[in-house]
């Protein structure tokens, strides 16, 4: 290939893998030639003479050389090497050939032109004129010297001047016939660089960095993104180097990931796709930058020689992402504050009460201590009150938890409904609002228990706030299994919610509540929480009263139950 | 002559309670969880001093007072932190209420009364 960029007056790239398939391809089809052409000659020869000619074991000692050239390159893959060799093969038996047939003889002279064709597949254009020329000048040495009767080995008897002729001729059309194979080679050659080089423009007009490897996880090439991003100032500095030992790491630790465990390694040798692959970029300074990558492998002819891989800088990404998580965690701590402030009052109510019997039964056990009985039914109804008062505050510490993002664990949901329960009571209570709790089964998921029990509030809370100015107030809560999925319903005795008003529900900020009873923020909070939870929200269409429903994925091994 | 005392909670044990604790020779006392039982027993007995829970089943000590006849002494008693009342009452306890104020409040009626 650096010969055909000579010829065009380009500079020599290294060869790609592409190019060398390309040209192990025709040497393939050479080596076809090559076999087929003596096995030809000595059929030529044998229809002429009606015998076998003593040229015969040079010819089957091509072939078979010829075969094992071939076989021996598909193992090495040394092309450069396979050809020369090829090459001197051509000529030692064309020559061995002339040797045992104790002269030469006018089939040899019609092999001849056989060598233009052979050489402008192995060597091109120029092999192929180069050689068309000598073979034609062989032709002309061999008509002269006939004609004066000076040839310089013995002859069969048959006309050589005819033989000679035919010879010239041949090669003359042989070589035109190369001359125009060799162009549109030049042509098809010169568009495919042309190709390439828009190509090259293409890869570097990328937003992303691309980069391709052969099998052995060395890069092919690389395009400009890519060194920019990876901080490198040419490709030179990464092309044919391994790109797991310069640009990988893993995403922990200060050493880079074995290549036995490196995911670039695995899919730069994979036959398949990856997508949206995460994973940590060393950079040249040694810095490290968080990427996004997908992995296409290469085919060529059916074979893969490689990985294109095509990365996306996630720095910016997964700032982003952190401040929004940051956002988020404030938003659902301030939403919670507000419940929490919303409660208070009534929370207060609920506490006061039994530590009005505590205090009052404290101060009546003295006055008791002469009845037994009366004595033991003040301590019990000082205990009583206790576990009121440490159910409320239980209720209320893992709800009012801060807003960390705690580890995920299987809890189930009718214990998170009925702590809900608790937490709703005094609400529930004030506006004489009816709460019932039915469930099928205790089922459990996984999830973040003070997430979910904050949806539920705000929930039950919404409920009893749309109802009570109803005359019938009531809301129910139900949990029971569908389609291998946990549903809860909370429905109250509400008319349901206008059309109009349900695609706007989820919206931050949008409330039905008047100015100062709501924020606006509990459902589009509780839909971000149940969407962290791989769960849905959605109201229920076909439901007389307003229902929304909560689907969560059922636990594996709850269906196995199942 | 001893003092009529009304209390009402839906609170039963804040109920006995406060009966076992006030209750004398004194002081006679009537409790009451249900505020409808209560409503009708003083306007059957009218008391001399009427203590009521703010928050009740179905009601609330302010509605329970406008009901009432004003001419009898009412106090509050609530376990919230903030209420806005309609009804002018005597007092207000917040619970856990000390003792000593409520009895304060039955010694002055008492003195009142035979005065």
């Amino acid at each position: 290939m650096d010969r055909v960029m000579d010829w065009f007056g380009q500079k020599a790239q290294p060869e790609s893998e592409y190019e060398r398939v390309a040209r192990s391809k025709i040497f393939g089809q050479a080596t076809i030639l090559f076999i087929l052409a003596p096995i030809c000659g000595e059929f030529a020869a044998y229809l002429i003479k009606g015998q076998i000619h003593p040229s015969f074991a040079s010819s089957a000692t091509m072939v078979v050389a010829t075969v094992l050239n071939y076989l021996w390159f598909r193992r090495s893959r040394k092309l450069e090497m396979a050809l020369a060799v090829g090459s001197t093969l051509q000529v030692f038996c064309f020559f061995w050939g002339i040797v045992v047939s104790g002269g030469l003889l006018a089939e040899h002279i019609l092999y001849l032109p056989v060598f233009p064709v052979m050489h402008g597949f192995v060597f091109g254009r120029k092999g192929a004129l180069a050689s068309a020329v000598s073979v034609g000048l062989f032709c002309l040495f061999l008509l002269s010297a006939n004609r004066f009767g000076v040839l310089p080995l013995p002859v069969d008897g048959v006309s050589v001047n005819l033989q000679g002729y035919n010879a010239f001729v041949a090669s003359l059309i042989a070589s035109t016939f190369i001359h125009i194979f060799s162009r549109i080679r030049a042509d098809t050659t010169r568009s495919l660089f042309e190709s390439k080089n828009y190509i090259n423009v293409v890869l570097n007009s990328i937003h992303h960095g691309v980069w391709g490897v052969d099998l052995s996880g060395r890069v092919t090439f690389i395009n400009k993104q890519a060194i920019a991003l990876l901080g490198y100032a040419a490709d030179t500095e990464l092309v044919g180097q391994s790109i797991h030992e310069r640009v990988h790491s893993a995403g922990s630790g200060e050493s880079g990931a074995p290549t036995q465990v490196c995911q670039i390694c695995e899919s730069s040798m994979a036959t398949s796709n990856y997508r949206g692959i995460e994973d940590v970029l060393l950079k040249r300074d040694g810095t490290r930058i968080p990427v996004s990558y997908t992995s296409s492998p290469i085919w060529i002819s059916g074979r893969c020689v490689g990985s294109v891989f095509a990365f996306e800088d996630m720095t910016e990404t997964k700032k982003l992402e952190q401040a929004l998580n940051a956002e988020r965690s404030f938003s659902v701590h301030q939403a919670k504050l507000a419940s929490l402030g919303e409660m208070s009052a009534g929370i207060a109510h609920e506490i006061n009460n039994p530590l009005a019997i505590i205090t009052g039964s404290v101060g009546l056990l003295s006055k008791s201590v002469g009845d037994p009985e009366k004595f033991f039914s003040r301590i019990e109804m000082i205990k009583k009150s206790c576990d009121r008062i440490v159910k409320i505050i239980s209720g209320l510490k893992k709800f009012s938890r801060s807003g960390e993002r705690s580890v995920r664990q299987r809890i189930s949901l009718c214990a998170i409904s009925k702590e809900v329960l608790v937490l709703t009571d005094f609400k529930s209570k004030r506006y004489e609002t009816k709460i019932e709790l039915e469930f099928t089964s205790d089922f459990k998921i996984s999830c973040n228990e003070v997430e979910i029990e904050q949806v539920l509030v705000n929930l039950v809370n919404n409920a009893i706030d749309a109802v009570k100015d109803l005359s019938e107030r009531w809301v129910r809560i139900r949990i029971f299994e569908q389609a291998s999925q946990v549903v809860l319903q909370v429905t109250d005795s509400g008319r349901g919610i206008p059309r109009e008003l349900r695609g706007r529900l989820f919206d931050p900020f949008f409330t039905t509540k008047r100015v100062g009873e709501g924020t606006g923020l509990g459902l589009s909070i509780s839909k971000g929480i149940l969407d962290e939870h791989n769960a849905s929200i959605a109201i229920l269409e076909n439901s007389p009263n307003t229902c929304f429903e909560l689907r969560f994925g059922l636990e594996e091994d709850l269906k196995n139950a199942a | 002559m001893p003092l009529n005392v009304v209390y009402l909670d839906d609170e039963p044990d804040l109920c006995s309670n406060f009966s076992d604790f006030f209750a004398s020779r004194d002081v006679l006392i009537k409790t009451f969880t249900d505020p409808e039982e209560a409503i009708r027993y003083v306007n059957r007995h009218p008391p001399d001093l009427l203590f009521v829970d703010y928050r009740l089943p179905s009601t609330t000590g302010d509605e329970i007072a406008l009901a009432l006849d004003p001419a009898i002494p009412k106090y509050l008693v609530t376990g919230d932190i903030t209420i806005v009342t309609t009804y002018q009452f005597m007092g207000v306890f917040s619970k856990p209420y000390p003792p000593d104020e409520i009895q304060a409040v039955f010694d002055r009626f008492l003195a009142e009364a035979a005065a």
